[in-house]
């Protein structure tokens, strides 16, 4: 079965040699059977989303089956919206995220709002932090707004997954990915309530072996074809990678 | 195949888990797995009173011999009394937990101090939940003479390099691995302080124990490390039967 992790850093992690560089994220997904994986650049998240976004664009030059997702700052609005006008417009990144400096903290929607606005002509998927049910209602009130956008949950709400799903349920533009706490509850339950089609396997890696997040889809009562769809079929429709990889 | 044994389970209501963790959960999910034995106990002893869930979890244990009971104790509950201590390793109690971080009391607790002097006696292994970073240095003081092995639990990339740093100096602590589940921490763990400190922890059923295992897998351990991890290190200090 295809995998795409749609969840991992690169950069920022305390031990070495995971995740360096593409060539050890290469080698790091082949060695567990991970097709593609969707980058994020924690130097643009932590600390300067200019330089680490294009970083990250470069490494990506050099690396089969890995993709970009512009990280967009929202205490450093100007050097993210110069990110987003160099880079958003490149095939290789699939979308773009927004965050703050303290990810666990609900993102400011007036800051927000300048960045989405930039956004808007590139039609490309937007990835928030929803570690915590804080976090998740300001990021429905983002997906309600920019309803043109389809907006990415990552973590799916930690702990308080079920307020993920009860926002996914409020917002058909909203997708959750997989990656937060371990429970093996949560999928069954999101499975229910909107549907495997509308929910993305992502690892968080380095923060989780993306092989961990695999055995949450293992010992929950998933169908193959729920599994299928989590994992692989819903990243593809939703990056369109068909075309994308047909035009490489 | 290889013999497994998990450290760390649980079973019974726990409202953090959207239905209660049933025993036969917890089962299924083991014979799934092929996991021959299961320390657990029952979450009545976690939030509510240990008298009552130490009680639960004997019941569940002697149901299912593959179940290895586990003891709870709650320093906010704790006045003194000697006797039920004394009972623990007599009534088949094979290790001893405790939760400071859901119970909502500090490590630096004089009834902690208190129920640990009169716990050296029994000797049971025990087993403390870390949340927080200074967790584990803290426990390094205050454990500094018990007799019998410490593991700690929900050890994670934030609370790694402490725990290392005191695992060094403590040669009869361990580590289990239900959040030890980022990449190259496993490796680590051996590579710093040795295979025979890491062992087996899932925390199911409410939590997969295929995530534990496959990170397992994919440790870089060999195949001799693996076995010990699964299952030796916990038959060694349990004092299980191979």
């Amino acid at each position: 079965m295809p995998i795409f992790d749609t969840h991992a850093y690169l950069e920022g992690y305390a031990l070495p040699g995971i995740n360096q560089n593409t060539a050890q994220i290469q080698q790091f997904f082949q060695a567990r059977q991970i097709d593609r994986a969707l980058l994020f650049s924690a130097r643009a998240a932590q600390v300067d989303p200019l330089s680490g976004n294009r970083i990250l664009k470069v490494m990506l030059e050099q690396a089969q089956g890995l993709y970009g997702c512009l990280v967009a700052h929202l205490n450093r609005v100007d050097a993210s919206l110069q990110a987003i006008r160099d880079l958003a417009p490149e095939r290789r990144f699939l979308g773009i995220m927004l965050t703050s400096t303290d990810p666990a903290e609900p993102l400011h929607p007036l800051v927000a709002d300048e960045v989405l606005n930039a956004c808007r002509r590139y039609q490309k998927p937007i990835f928030l932090n929803t570690p915590n049910a804080a976090c998740v209602e300001v990021a429905l009130s983002l997906a309600r707004a920019y309803s043109m956008h389809k907006f990415v949950f990552l973590r799916m709400g930690g702990a308080d997954w079920r307020t993920a799903i009860a926002a996914a349920q409020q917002a058909t533009n909203v997708l959750l990915e997989t990656s937060g706490t371990l429970d093996r509850s949560k999928i069954p339950a999101a499975v229910e309530a909107v549907g495997s089609h509308r929910i993305l396997f992502g690892s968080g890696m380095p923060a989780l072996d993306p092989v961990a997040g695999l055995g949450l889809l293992h010992d929950s009562e998933v169908s193959r074809t729920d599994q299928r769809r989590i994992l692989h079929d819903n990243a593809a429709k939703l990056f369109n990678l068909h075309e994308i990889e047909e035009a490489a | 195949m290889d013999d497994i044994v998990d450290i760390n389970t649980l079973f019974g209501p726990l409202p953090i888990a959207s239905t209660d963790l049933a025993v036969d959960a917890l089962l299924a999910l083991m014979q799934k797995h092929k996991v021959q034995a299961a320390c657990t106990l029952s979450t009545l002893g976690l939030l509510l009173d240990p008298t009552v869930g130490n009680a639960a979890t004997r019941a569940a244990c002697e149901e299912h011999p593959e179940l290895l009971p586990v003891a709870t104790l709650n320093p906010t509950m704790y006045f003194g009394d000697t006797e039920p201590l004394l009972r623990l390793a007599g009534d088949g109690f094979r290790l001893l937990r405790f939760f400071p971080g859901r119970q909502g009391w500090p490590i630096e607790f004089a009834p902690f101090r208190a129920l640990l002097r009169c716990l050296d006696e029994a000797a049971l292994p025990i087993m403390v939940d870390i949340e927080a970073t200074g967790m584990i240095s803290a426990l390094a003081g205050l454990l500094e003479t018990y007799p019998a092995p410490v593991i700690l639990m929900g050890v994670n990339v934030e609370t790694l390099a402490e725990a290392i740093a005191v695992m060094r100096q403590r040669e009869n602590w361990h580590v289990e691995t239900s959040r030890l589940l980022a990449p190259g921490v496993m490796q680590t763990v051996v590579e710093t302080v040795g295979v025979g400190r890491l062992l087996l922890g899932t925390g199911a059923p409410s939590r997969p124990i295929a995530s534990a295992l496959q990170t397992l897998q994919h440790a870089g351990l060999s195949d001799a490390d693996r076995k010990q991890v699964c299952a030796a290190n916990a038959r060694r200090i349990l004092q299980l039967a191979a």
